[in-house]
Formats: structure tokens, sequence, C-alpha cells
């Protein structure tokens, strides 16, 4: 299967860049007893090599689904189709859903790694952390020693005090603490892509922060590419290179995270932005979203927004838009997209452009 | 019930937790042995607290993970005994009442529903294999028993709807585990407001829902408490969402730092009025939504002297925050500031930091700095980021 015949679906406006992982025309179902759940439609995305991913959206909007599916790690009963393909710096793309039982789970640590949502309380709680470390590196069958030094290493990197954490017990750690230790177990096999859903979520603001800091600063000691998962539109703004908004189970937005933000062109967008609490928009001008987002066992026909956006008419009611092309790297599903601005006023502050 | 009694009302509050007590009991010896539970000494997690909480208010407590807006919330909840000082509920002694030493009739079964929690974590509060519905049922069939499975089910689907929650015929019917993490949360809230409670703990409820429902969440909130006078004792470490509570509530904002309130006032007055050189940390903590201001804000390092919190078992001497403060002086080392109200007209403002008071003798003392032995002394090997903080001294 060629992915250059999908990629027409949007990829065309982006700059050139020399992607990692290619998504295309990804889709998760549960068949339920009230019919077929769509969470994951027909996405696709490019992520390139080496840079800071932002996926955003609301609750349910499918981002864990988009995540798992791309380890093909969705739970059962959910069937995951379309084509994940891993780009290795040298040689051939690596078909990720047509791999065997263990070869996925070695692209899993190796490879791709991933922090899974919640997953600080997947520490095992009468194991010190140090035994954590030590079980997934026999596991894998990689050297002991080496692979302890690197664990001292990425401790250090994020600001941990190596000797004490490998020696502690999961109780014994603050949430901060526990989370940087999560993220130091899951690069402890060197992999590229680091997959971190709602990796901050539970941590006050302070902390979310400097863990964003120290990821900013280890990312190219360790040559990483990073997608990084929230709902939390404001906690990635200054960290993503590009920004993917979700909404309804697909893509609405895709950009550097300065045009998204500064030149939100989807209407969705700009309605996430206003109605997320901040110390400057005056009380009166948040405003929460109109509306419920779509059951995905019935989707919307056209345009998955229409119900809820003001600026919707029976086109958008009809016709589901395809990608369109903003500015350079900057691309927004949306027919209407270039009167969002005066449809949806925005004021936070500073210019927008 | 005479309405000039205060719901609640907080005195000397004091929470220590001495020798681990709780883990030690959780533990066997031997694994308790290994961990060295024993050698961990007091942790001084609330000091010194004076509060009021009437019908119909809203208090939001801010502060870093570790300050003690738990172990205060659930001191005011009765879910958690207080080492000194007093909590009342309607001004009876909360735990004079559950002993029997009270004199009164007021149970503590009454008070135990009247005062609510909603956790961070939804998943603790419900069972995952059992339906949205019949999970919504146990607080009903508890506190309503009269109402029959329609009645219950009634209310319960028109919650679901009012927090977002659509279709809810369908969602009423799936299994706890089938729903997003932010679906969960919500679920959890109405669990806690099915119970019509005079009070509601919130704990990090609203910042652990996404962005864009935080704001309706907040409103159902505001009209919950428009419609049965519920009080909420919201905690978040989110400024923005305290903001936005208590300022729509005409409520207050608390500021917590290890274990202590440093600021205390009302949303208007915390956020364009911060005072306490820590309120100010928080406030750098919040991003902006301007992608420059954002990114801007993302280079900066913090108006702290030091990154990470001091241990809770070790809290520094005189003003607990002198050892990241940017503006210690060596007065803070030594002396602990009072509460100090802001003397103008009918602020309600109070900060714990000399620089509130003209003609304190702070201002005339030096100022403490990075190289000061002061790092050394109070910061414990063992503390988080120790790493940095401690490799140039
Ligand atoms: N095991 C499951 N079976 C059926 N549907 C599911 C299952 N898990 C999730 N869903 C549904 O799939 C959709 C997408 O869920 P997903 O977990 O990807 O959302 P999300 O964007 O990660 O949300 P959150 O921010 O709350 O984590 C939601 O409508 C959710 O209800
Ligand atoms: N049962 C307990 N036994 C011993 N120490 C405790 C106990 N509960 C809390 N502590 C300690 O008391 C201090 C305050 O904890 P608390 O949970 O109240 O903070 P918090 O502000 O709610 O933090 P977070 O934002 O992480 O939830 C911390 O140092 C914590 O480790
Ligand atoms: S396509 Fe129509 S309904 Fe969809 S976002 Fe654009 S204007 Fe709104
Ligand atoms: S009393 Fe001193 S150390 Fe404490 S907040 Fe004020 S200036 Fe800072
Ligand atoms: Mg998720
Ligand atoms: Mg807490």
């Amino acid at each position: 299967m060629s992915h250059q015949a999908v990629s027409a679906s949007g990829t065309d406006s982006r700059t050139p860049e020399d992607p990692i992982i290619t998504i295309r025309n990804a889709s998760v179902r549960f068949e339920m007893d009230k019919g077929s759940s769509t969470v994951l439609n027909d996405v696709n995305l490019d992520i390139y090599r080496g840079e800071t991913l932002g996926v955003v959206g609301e609750s349910g909007s499918g981002k864990s689904m988009f995540a798992d599916a791309l380890l093909d790690a969705v739970v059962d009963p959910g069937i995951l189709t379309g084509e994940i393909r891993y780009h290795p710096e040298h040689g051939d793309p690596v078909d990720v859903l047509g791999l065997k039982p263990w070869e996925l789970r070695e692209l899993r640590w190796e490879t791709i790694s991933m922090v899974f949502q919640g997953a600080m309380s997947a520490f095992n709680p009468t194991m010190s952390i140090g035994e954590h470390f030590e079980e997934t590196l026999e596991a894998h069958g990689w050297d002991r020693g080496e692979g302890m030094e690197r664990a001292r290493q990425l401790f250090t990197d994020l600001h941990l005090d190596p000797e004490r954490m490998l020696r502690s017990f999961p109780h014994e750690l603050s949430g901060g603490q526990k989370q940087r230790a999560l993220i130091a177990l899951s690069l402890i096999l060197e992999p590229e892509v680091l997959v971190m859903d709602e990796p901050t979520a539970a941590l006050d603001l302070l902390m979310q922060r400097s863990i964003l800091n120290l990821l900013y600063d280890i990312k190219d000691k360790y040559d990483l590419t990073l997608v990084f998962i929230s709902h939390d539109l404001p906690i990635i703004s200054g960290f993503a290179d590009r920004l993917a908004v979700m909404y309804a189970f697909e893509f609405a937005e895709i950009g550097r995270a300065n045009d998204v933000l500064g030149n939100a062109s989807h209407p969705y967008t700009r309605a996430l932005l206003k109605s997320t609490p901040n110390l400057e928009t005056p009380l009166s001008e948040m405003r929460p979203i109109e509306g419920e987002s779509p059951d995905p066992v019935n989707h919307p026909d056209g345009c998955s927004y229409h119900p809820r956006c003001p600026l919707a008419d029976e086109r958008c009611a009809q016709d589901d838009p395809a990608f369109r092309p903003v500015e350079e790297g900057h691309e927004v599903r949306c027919h209407y997209w270039d009167e969002a601005a005066d449809a949806v006023p925005l004021d936070f502050g500073g210019d927008e452009q | 019930m005479s309405s000039d009694e205060p719901l609640i009302s907080i005195e000397d509050l004091e929470v220590h937790f001495e020798d681990q007590s709780m883990l030690n009991a959780m533990v066997p010896s031997w694994m308790g042995d290994r961990l060295g539970l024993q050698e961990q000494p007091t942790v001084q997690a609330v000091d010194d607290i004076n509060l009021e909480l009437g019908e119909n208010d809203v208090l939001a407590l801010v502060g870093e993970s570790g300050c003690g807006k738990t172990t205060l919330g659930k001191t005011i909840v009765g879910l958690q005994k207080p080492t000194g000082g007093a909590i009342k509920y309607r001004g009876h002694d909360i735990w004079d009442v559950r002993d029997g030493n009270a004199d009164t009739d007021m149970t503590f079964e009454e008070i135990r529903r009247a005062l609510q929690i909603i956790h961070q974590d939804p998943g603790s509060a419900l069972n995952p294999y059992r339906s949205v519905l019949d999970n919504l049922a146990v607080p009903l069939k508890r506190w309503h028993p009269h109402l029959n499975y329609e009645e219950r089910r009634t209310r319960i689907l028109n919650m679901l709807k009012r927090t977002g929650i659509s279709p809810p015929e369908d969602y009423a019917e799936r299994y706890v585990h089938q729903l997003s993490g932010g679906e969960q949360q919500r679920v959890a809230l109405i669990r806690a407001l099915l119970v019509e409670p005079d009070v509601i703990l919130a704990d990090e409820a609203v910042s652990a829902l996404d962005v864009s429902l935080r704001i309706g969440v907040m409103d159902l909130f505001l009209e919950m408490q428009e419609i049965f006078d519920t009080s909420f004792v919201f905690i978040s470490h989110d400024l923005a969402n305290a903001r936005y509570l208590a300022g729509k509530s005409g409520g207050k904002i608390a500021v917590m730092y290890l274990g202590e309130i440093v600021e205390i006032g009302t949303a208007d007055e915390i956020i364009n009025d911060p005072k306490h050189p820590y309120t100010k940390v928080l406030q750098w903590a919040t991003p902006k939504l301007n992608p420059e201001q954002a990114q801007e804000a993302m280079r900066e390092s913090p108006p702290v002297r030091k990154i990470d919190i001091p241990d809770a078992t070790k809290p520094p001497t005189g003003c607990r925050f002198h050892t990241r403060c940017p503006e210690a002086r060596e007065t803070c080392r030594e002396q602990t500031p009072a509460l100090y109200e802001d003397g103008t007209g009918e602020a309600y403002h109070r900060t714990k930091c000399f620089r509130s008071v003209d003609d304190h003798e702070y201002w005339q003392s030096t100022e403490l700095t990075d190289d000061d032995p002061v790092s050394d002394e109070t910061a414990s090997p063992s503390d988080d980021g120790s790493v940095v903080d401690e490799a140039s001294s």
C-alpha cells in the first residue's frame, strides 16, 4: 500500500519534513450493543523526526485512542484499522500493525516508548524503583550494568538523586518524583520516540512546568521525538513545536504552535481558547463551549463540529470539510476558516496576527 | 439552627503526622524495617489555621503539591482528625460528636452526610465494573431511600445531562471503565452532588477535567450553590480555576505553603494585588494563552531561589518560605511573620509576610542570598532536586 496516494488528504501543504511515524486512515471501532462506536475516525498525520508534537482536545475526543493506535495498543475489543508506519533513519519503513507480538513488544520499548495515561499507579508497590528498572532490562535481554548506569544518568538529568531513587519504593515518592521516575523508565531502552499521554495531568502547575523544562532540556541529548498528549492547551503552548487539535475523534487543526494559538482558524480551536480559565481574560468573557461533543456511535453528517458551531450552515451539515492550508505548515478542516476570527473573537492580551 | 453559627469554624488547627503510624499499620513490619519507616519524623502537614466557612460560601485552597491542601480539606469535612485545635460544624466539635462527648443530639452520621468529598482520582469513588447508573444509585439509595427506581433514574439522567454527558441514557448503561478519564470525573462529581450536602470538598476535581469543561463544571458548582446553598472547599493547584470559582461566587482564595496559610483574600485581591512573594510564584506558574508570552515563560526561571519545596518534616525556621523567597532577609530566618491584616478599608486581605508591615525591622535587615549558608542549613540532603541545588554550593 502506498501512502503517497492517501497523503493527498492533507499533507501536501506542509513543509517536506522527515517523518518518523506516518499515520494513514487510522480508525478505531468498538462494537457495542447499540451499534458500532467509532472513537478514532480516519486520522492522517505525520510525526516529524526530532519534533515535539502536542496533541490537544477535550475529554473523550480520542486522544488516548490516537496514542494507543501509534503502538497498536488499543484495548480489546477495539478494532484498529489503517496504516501506522515507523520510518527508521536508515532502512525500510516498518508496518506497525503487521508486526508479530514479540516484534511489537520490542518496538514498544526500544523504538516508540509510551507513558500511558494514569500510568503513575502502574508501579508495583512492593518493588523498589531500582527493581522496576532491573526487571525491564532483564525482560528485554539488555545488559544490566550498562542499563543501570543509564538509569542513573537519566535520574540525574531529571534532577533526581539516583541512589536515593533506586532504593525508594513508589509510595515514598512525591507525584512529581514518581512521574519523572516513570519517564526515566520509559527511556531506559533508548527509544527514539516518547509518547506521553497526559503525563503531568495529576501534578501541580509548578511541577508540570518544571518537568516540561526538563523534557525540553533532555530531548536533544537523548535524540528524542516527543508526542505530548494533553487536554490542557495552555500547559503545552510554550512547549510544543507543533499542535494538533482533536475534535470528535479526528484532527481539526494542525500547525506550528504559534500559528495555531496566535492565528487559530478553526471555530473549535477558538472556542477552546475562550473556554480556558486563565488569569488575564475578564471572568465574564470566559465561556464554556456550547453543546456537547458528539456520540461516537452517531457521528454528525458533514462537519462533526456543525451542531455546535456558530458559523455552521447547510453546507457544513452535509459536506465534511477537507484540510485547507491557512499558511505554511498550518492547515484547518473548516469550510469557513477565514471567517472564524470574526465569529469567535478572542482576547488574551497581546497581538493577534 | 441559629444562623449566626458559621457552618464550619476552625480554630488554631494543627494536623501533625507523628511516626507514620498509618503506614506502619498498613505495611508488615519486615517491610517497614526495610523501608525504614520507624525513622520517619513528624510531618507538620497543617499548622496554625483559623478559618470560617459560611453557608453558600466558597473557599479555594491553592498551593504546591504537599503543602497541606488535602489534609486541611479532609479535616474540614471530618475525614481527618486534627492533632491540635478544633473543627466545628454548626458550633459542634465534630470529633466530640463522634466520640459521644458532645452535649447535642446531632449525630456523626448527620455530619458525615453534610460534608461530602470529591476525590482527585475519580476511580477511587466508583466501581469500575458496575454501570454508571448503578454507581450513582448508591448515594441516592443511602440518603433518599424513599425514591423508587424511576425517580432515581430520572435524577441521575438529569445530572448526567447537566454535566454535559450525552446522550445520558446511553452513558447511564455503560460501565465506568468504558468512560474516558474526564467522563469518570464528572460521574464522581454527580455522585457527591446527589447527596445534597452542606459542604463539598472538591479536591482537584476541576483541574483533573479537561480545560474546555472546567468552566462548565465550575458553573455547575455555582448553580448547585444557588439551588441548595452548598458551600465549596475547592482545592486546586491552578490559580486560574480558583480565580474563576472564588471570583464568581464572591468567595475567598487561601494560598498555602508548607502547611500554613500565607495569604488569604478575595479573588480580586489575590489575583490582581498579590502581596506574598509565594503567591507571585504561583502566578508565574499559571500558563499564559498568548503564544509569545507562553514561550517566553517557558524559558524564564521561576521567581524562587530554589525550585523544590523543603522537606515537610523539617520546615525552615522563621518564615517557612525564607529558603526559597527572593525577598528573604535575615529577619525572615529568625522571626515568624503573623497573618497581617491589610489595613485599608473593607479589605479582607491578609498576608503572612513582613513586607506587609511598613515599619518592620525586616526592612533594615540584610538580604539572604543563595551563597548564604542558609541554603545548606535547611535543605535536607534527601530533598527532591538536591542534585541541582547543591551541586553548585
Ligand atoms: N473500552 C472502551 N470501550 C468503548 N468505548 C471506549 C472505551 N474506552 C474509551 N472509549 C470511548 O472512546 C472515546 C475516546 O476515548 P479516549 O480515551 O481516546 O478519549 P481522550 O481524548 O483520551 O479523553 P480524556 O482526555 O478524558 O483521557 C470516548 O468517547 C470514550 O467514551
Ligand atoms: N497519612 C499521612 N501520613 C504521613 N504524612 C502524610 C499523610 N498524609 C499527608 N502527609 C504529608 O503531609 C503533607 C501534606 O500533604 P497533603 O496531601 O495535605 O498535601 P496537598 O497540598 O494536598 O498535596 P497534593 O497537591 O500533592 O495533593 C505532605 O508532606 C504529605 O506527605
Ligand atoms: S466547516 Fe462549518 S461547521 Fe465545521 S467548523 Fe467550519 S464553519 Fe463550523
Ligand atoms: S517574610 Fe521574608 S521570607 Fe517570608 S515571604 Fe516575606 S520576605 Fe519572604
Ligand atoms: Mg485520554
Ligand atoms: Mg492533595
